[in-house]
């Protein structure tokens, strides 16, 4: 009676492999990516934020890879950099916004009802809002905030924005994969064992939906790094000079007419790595932590 | 077991009544239903399907299908009303109290956690940490009901259990609330002629020597007859007769249980039979006899009078004009 299943695989392979080859090939480049995030410090080559005036606009060479910006700042650095600035941000954005957010859809699928109804209505005026029209309304609203200590508004209100935007699709998702479980034996059972809803919404929902907030979890990790890259772009955020992608490709764009394309292109380059990378893990990345998915 | 009802049961039906709305009108399923059980017995209820044994077990836990509500009657848990319990009473009571065990051992069943994991979560939710170790209590109680390899069977999904092994899952689930009354909803229906045997004696074998009680619905009136001390028989809604196994199977005296036993008398060489006639509609809310349409017995008082409650001893119960003497 016992299937092998996909979690007989090993641990390496079920990180590595993909379902298709071009999945394989995206979580190398993340992989490669994160090693970044992880390693910036020590493979920068110049000081990010300090620029060199006798050397702008220089473009890639042995001793700047990427070029030099306008003031001088090394761009092969600033994009390692930045790497771990949108990626951590993203990170943090996605895990409060997906943490609430599938809490409040499973919480929903379990009460059906009322309590369905109200977290539906207010997922979708969420949704209705322009992401970076939210975006905007929320440094409008918060970006006069006096923070104490080391919290900078601009970072607070970004991870903020990426919690909003990102909390609906979480809610929408975890609910509608765990509405058919409202009516499920085992959850009878779990009720008929003394479990309260609260224990039921963390012990047996959460866990069988899981595959699919793994999936979007990939997904909107992407999603917000095109976010903290668009809202510094249009200059909320991050400010300069951290080094941070979108930012930079802005301060890079009105050189590109000069010729000087190598200011904008590796950043934009960054981003587009990140989002694609990412992606790799969205579908088919439930396959090997459902125990039920039977390996061909 | 500190407080205790009147008359020393452990649980008592009083005329449960259960309505569901559909989107085709009402239906009854219950039609007050009376039942008791005694503390650390067997009680067993047969029925064909739809005549609300499954309804009666979920009545006990309070736990209705959407739309549906106990709409009448009362239910005594040890001297405590059960339908008057706040959400917080009705937790700590289910469980602790009364566990259930299901039909269909798979989907009862976490498909995302593993077996180990659930029996803990159950013991947790429902005993103290003075209990003892809720991992030692799973790995003994597996092998009490006879897994050769407890710790391979914890670290199992469900969908690598057969259906025997799943159903004793199940049980050890169950058995981990440490309930005084454990219910069981045809546990065995699912597995096959053998796998259902020794299934039914480990659960009663199991609950014996925990001195709980057990409540056994089937609609197998041999597979009730192997472990209940006590059956009662089902019919639209109620419960028809009540006696002990010896009474119901020797001497039974509705007419309804009379033709239920004669379908299951192997012993007479004859062919299995059955039992004329149609299983009454439940959207109807039955004042005579729900059976008379399918009587052998049938007299003119039955279309005519309400059904006379018989109490010929103190357990023994009967729904019918024909007296206790006339079985």
């Amino acid at each position: 009676m016992v299937t092998r299943s996909q979690t007989d695989r090993s641990l390496l392979s079920r990180i590595f492999v993909g379902p298709t080859a071009g999945r394989t090939v995206r979580r190398s480049i993340f992989y490669l990516i994160l090693l970044i995030v992880i390693f910036g410090p020590w493979i920068v080559t110049h000081d990010p934020i300090r620029p060199d005036p006798f050397n702008t606009l220089a473009p890639p060479s042995a001793e700047h890879w990427f070029g030099t910006d306008n003031i001088g700042l090394d761009i092969y650095s600033r994009v390692v950099a930045g790497a771990r600035i949108d990626f951590v941000l993203a990170l943090i954005g996605v895990l409060l916004g997906g943490g609430l957010g599938s809490m409040m859809g499973a919480w929903a699928a379990y009460r059906r009802g009322w309590a369905d109804t109200v977290v539906l209505r207010v997922v979708e005026v969420l949704q209705s809002f322009p992401v970076l029209l939210l975006g905007l309304a929320l440094f409008a609203a918060l970006g006069t905030l006096d923070l104490p200590g080391p919290f900078d508004t601009g970072i607070v209100v970004l991870v903020i924005a990426i919690a909003f935007v990102n909390f609906p699709s979480y809610v929408r998702q975890v609910r509608s994969v765990l509405i058919p479980l409202t009516d499920a034996e085992f959850v009878q059972a779990a009720k008929c064992s003394g479990l309260g809803g609260w224990g039921i919404v963390w012990k047996h929902f959460i866990p069988n939906a899981r595959g699919q907030i793994l999936a979007l979890f990939a997904l909107t990790c992407a999603y917000a790094i095109q976010i903290i890259a668009g809202l510094s772009f249009i200059g909320l955020g991050i400010e300069p000079p951290n080094p941070e992608w979108g930012a930079m490709i802005r301060e890079g764009a009105t050189l590109i007419v000069q010729g000087k394309w190598w200011a904008s292109l590796f950043p934009g380059a960054a981003i587009a790595l990140s989002v694609y990378s990412l992606t790799g893990f969205s579908i088919g990345s439930d396959v090997p932590i459902d125990p039920t998915a039977v390996s061909s | 077991m500190t407080r205790a009802s009147a008359n020393g049961s452990l649980l008592s039906l009083a005329g449960i009544e259960v309505t569901i709305q559909t989107a085709s009108g009402p239906v009854h399923p219950l039609q007050g239903v009376d039942l008791e059980v005694y503390p650390g017995e067997t009680v067993g209820l047969v029925g064909e399907s739809g005549s609300g044994k499954t309804m009666t077990l979920r009545s006990i836990l309070r736990l209705m299908p959407p739309g549906g509500a106990i709409t009448g009657g009362a239910i005594d848990w040890n001297g405590r009303q059960v339908l008057e319990m706040d959400p917080g009473e009705l937790q700590a009571y289910r469980g602790a109290d009364v566990a259930m065990i299901y039909q269909n051992p798979v989907s009862a069943l976490d498909p995302m956690l593993k077996v180990g994991r659930q029996i803990v979560d159950a013991y947790k939710a429902n005993r103290d940490l003075s209990d003892g170790d809720p991992h030692e209590f799973a790995r003994s109680t597996l092998r009490e009901l006879e897994f050769g390899d407890p710790e391979t069977v914890l670290r199992r999904h469900p969908h690598q259990l057969s259906g025997g092994m799943a159903q004793r899952v199940n049980i050890a689930l169950a058995l981990a609330c440490g309930p005084a009354l454990i219910l069981a909803d045809e546990p065995t229906t699912g597995l096959d002629m053998t796998t259902q045997i020794r299934v039914l004696d480990l659960l009663e074998r199991q609950v014996s020597a925990r001195n709980a009680a057990l409540l056994f619905i089937s609609h197998d009136l041999r597979a009730v007859a192997r472990v209940s001390r006590h059956i009662g028989i089902m019919y639209a809604g109620q419960v028809v007769e009540f006696g002990t196994r010896q009474q119901i199977l020797e001497e039974p005296t509705h007419p309804y249980s009379r033709a239920l036993l004669e379908c299951v008398d192997l012993r007479s060489g004859d062919r299995p039979r059955s039992i004329p006639g149609l299983v009454p509609r439940m959207t109807d809310v039955y004042d005579l006899c729900a059976f008379r349409d399918r009587c052998v017995s049938r007299m003119e008082v039955c279309d005519r009078e309400p059904l006379p409650l018989h109490k010929p001893d103190e357990r023994r119960r009967l729904l019918c004009h024909l007296g206790p003497g006339n079985g």
